[in-house]
């Protein structure tokens, strides 16, 4: 004979599963003793106790249901806080990112009473004042800026207090200093594109290869000559940036823009770019730089046409266009960098640049 | 017409053409071990029939042809994918038409055969621009020319006249895994390529 191995309590959805005095339609609970058989033979004499009908007065049993629904469980009745982390990646303009706190209770008001921030240079939160007072099942939003000027390394942590309990949000970000210089071409301009394969071969000749990265790493060497006033700020440049990540302009792919686009997203040029492999397949960002009055600014590209480039967001400066030329930017850190001063004014600086992946978070 | 790339067993070809002005270099990889101790004679092992070339060719790529070329490098993984070199000097001689539909190729005598291994290919450069890829599956040496044995017939006649050069197809991969391209201005990059021929692998 078969042993009672336990009791399920089950929602099931009425009529299939009831008995007829339940109302059609009903949720219901109803009850079903299981019994593990202990021999083949078991099975018949369990046939008549196979109980599974509806068989539960739910008037009577309400107050025994085990389990909640879902959203009981895991929605209802907290504080939701979102994101726990902002990775702002290279930060080259201001960027909005919402904070977002919802009072997931259905019966009671929360409310946010304080706001503080560790390092905060860099960023800007707006909100209502406080306190904020949130609704039932309602909701509050948190604006953070993160500046395009800023500290070179973004590592700020806001809390927000909800309910007294405190909630934080952690950013990460780098700046890219911009390299407005032009290279002297003279002594060449060195762009290297390098992978890592790991390879084993025998004295046969018979080999084993696997790429150990997908997408190439870059290697610039380049010399800028510059005089004057320009030359100071290369060599402070250079050593301010010693530690930072230097936006470095693919100096062989030019695009020269056709019209003016201050305050646009879209730039017009007036050469053909679809020959451009890395402002097309490998580019984040371009740079605008006006060589003459070393004016730069890095955008983000959102997409690249045969005569156009797209940037995500809208130009910032103010550029003469005529004179200005845009680049693809490959984010580096110095491997090496020299000033040769040729006069008292003149100076040869020589920069070895390596790119810089960043990993995420970091 | 146009190309006839045939028996390339799916993989691609190297997209531009080297630079003369930077001479190609050619070197072979020695599979040979030479055992003795000082002062007494030598024993000479040599490891396997087919050597390697390795070779490096210099470019200076346009605008277009350097986005090839990137594309390339970068489709490779450098030293990761395999495909075919053409090899720019001249390999082979004709000596009489090779006729459309025929599979044979007539050549000088130029020792070939000593070395030939079974995988060879040759491409050949016709006057018209057009390029031809085949398969050599036997080389006979007939006393008074070279037979090459293709594996996939002509597609159209190859007279004295109307080719430029019958040279060999080398199956490789890039020798480094760096593209290095310098640059006096903004186009014409010069660029050393090096690749090594995999001869365990032709397809």
């Amino acid at each position: 004979m078969g042993t009672v191995n336990g009791i399920v309590v089950s929602d099931r959805m009425l009529p299939n599963h009831a008995s007829n005095w339940v109302p059609p339609g009903t949720r219901s609970t109803s009850l079903e003793l299981f019994l593990i058989a202990n021999s083949p033979s078991d099975y018949d004499a369990m046939l008549p106790i196979r109980v599974g009908q509806g068989m539960t007065d739910i008037a009577k049993t309400r107050d025994a249901i085990l389990h909640f629904s879902f959203g009981d469980e895991f929605l209802f009745w907290r504080i939701w806080y979102e994101p726990a982390t902002i990775d702002a990646g290279f930060i080259v303009e201001n960027k909005e990112y919402e904070i977002k706190v919802w009072n997931a209770y259905l019966d009671v008001t929360a409310s946010i009473t304080a706001v503080s921030g560790v390092a905060t240079d860099g960023t800007t939160i707006s909100h209502d004042s406080l306190p904020i007072s949130i609704g039932k099942f309602g909701d509050e939003q948190l604006i953070l800026t993160v500046l395009g000027e800023g500290p070179p390394l973004q590592s700020t942590i806001y809390t927000v207090t909800v309910n007294s309990v405190d909630y934080t949000t952690e950013i990460e970000g780098i700046r890219v200093v911009p390299v407005p210089w032009e290279p002297d071409w003279d002594s060449k301009v060195n762009i290297e594109m390098h992978f890592t394969t790991a390879l084993q071969r025998n004295k046969y000749f018979v080999e084993q290869r696997r790429p150990l990265r997908y997408t190439p790493y870059y290697k610039f060497a380049f010399r800028i000559i510059a005089e004057g006033l320009s030359a100071q700020k290369m060599k402070q440049t250079m050593s301010y940036g010693h530690d930072k990540v230097f936006g470095i302009p693919v100096f062989t792919e030019h695009a020269y823009p056709a019209s003016d686009f201050n305050s646009s997203t879209t730039i017009t040029t007036s050469n053909d770019l679809t020959n451009l492999w890395n402002l097309n397949n490998q580019a984040e960002y371009i740079v605008i730089i006006d060589h003459t009055t070393l004016q730069a600014e890095i955008k983000e590209i959102d997409t690249v046409n045969a005569n156009s480039i797209e940037c995500a967001v809208a130009v910032s400066d103010t550029f003469t266009w005529q004179r200005c030329i845009v680049y693809p930017v490959v984010m580096c850190t110095a491997e090496g960098t020299s000033v040769n001063p040729q006069s008292d004014s003149v100076f040869y600086g020589d920069f070895r640049m390596i790119q810089y992946e960043r990993a995420t978070g970091v | 017409m146009a190309d006839s790339l045939e028996d390339l067993g799916g993989y691609d070809l190297f997209p531009i053409e080297p630079n003369w002005a930077v001479t190609p270099k050619g070197d072979l990889d020695l599979a040979k071990e030479l055992i003795n101790y000082p002062g007494t004679v030598s024993q000479l092992i040599g490891f396997t029939y087919d050597v390697p070339e390795v070779w490096s060719f210099g470019f200076s790529p346009d605008k277009d042809e350097e986005y090839d070329l990137i594309n390339f490098f970068v489709g490779k993984y450098g030293r990761t994918g395999a495909f075919w070199m053409k090899l720019p000097h001249t390999e082979f001689t004709l000596t009489t038409t090779a006729l459309s539909g025929s599979t044979e190729l007539r050549v000088e005598r130029n020792l070939a055969e000593r070395q030939y291994q079974g995988y060879e290919r040759v491409w050949i450069d016709m006057h018209t621009g057009d390029i031809l890829t085949r398969e050599v599956n036997d080389t006979t040496d007939e006393t008074t020319y070279l037979s090459l044995s293709l594996t996939t017939s002509l597609d159209r006649d190859i007279t004295l006249t109307n080719h430029y050069k019958i040279c060999r197809l080398l199956f490789c991969r890039f020798d480094e895994d760096a593209l290095i391209m310098n640059y006096s201005q903004d186009y014409y990059p010069q660029i050393t390529i090096y690749v090594r021929e995999l001869v365990k692998e032709y397809p």
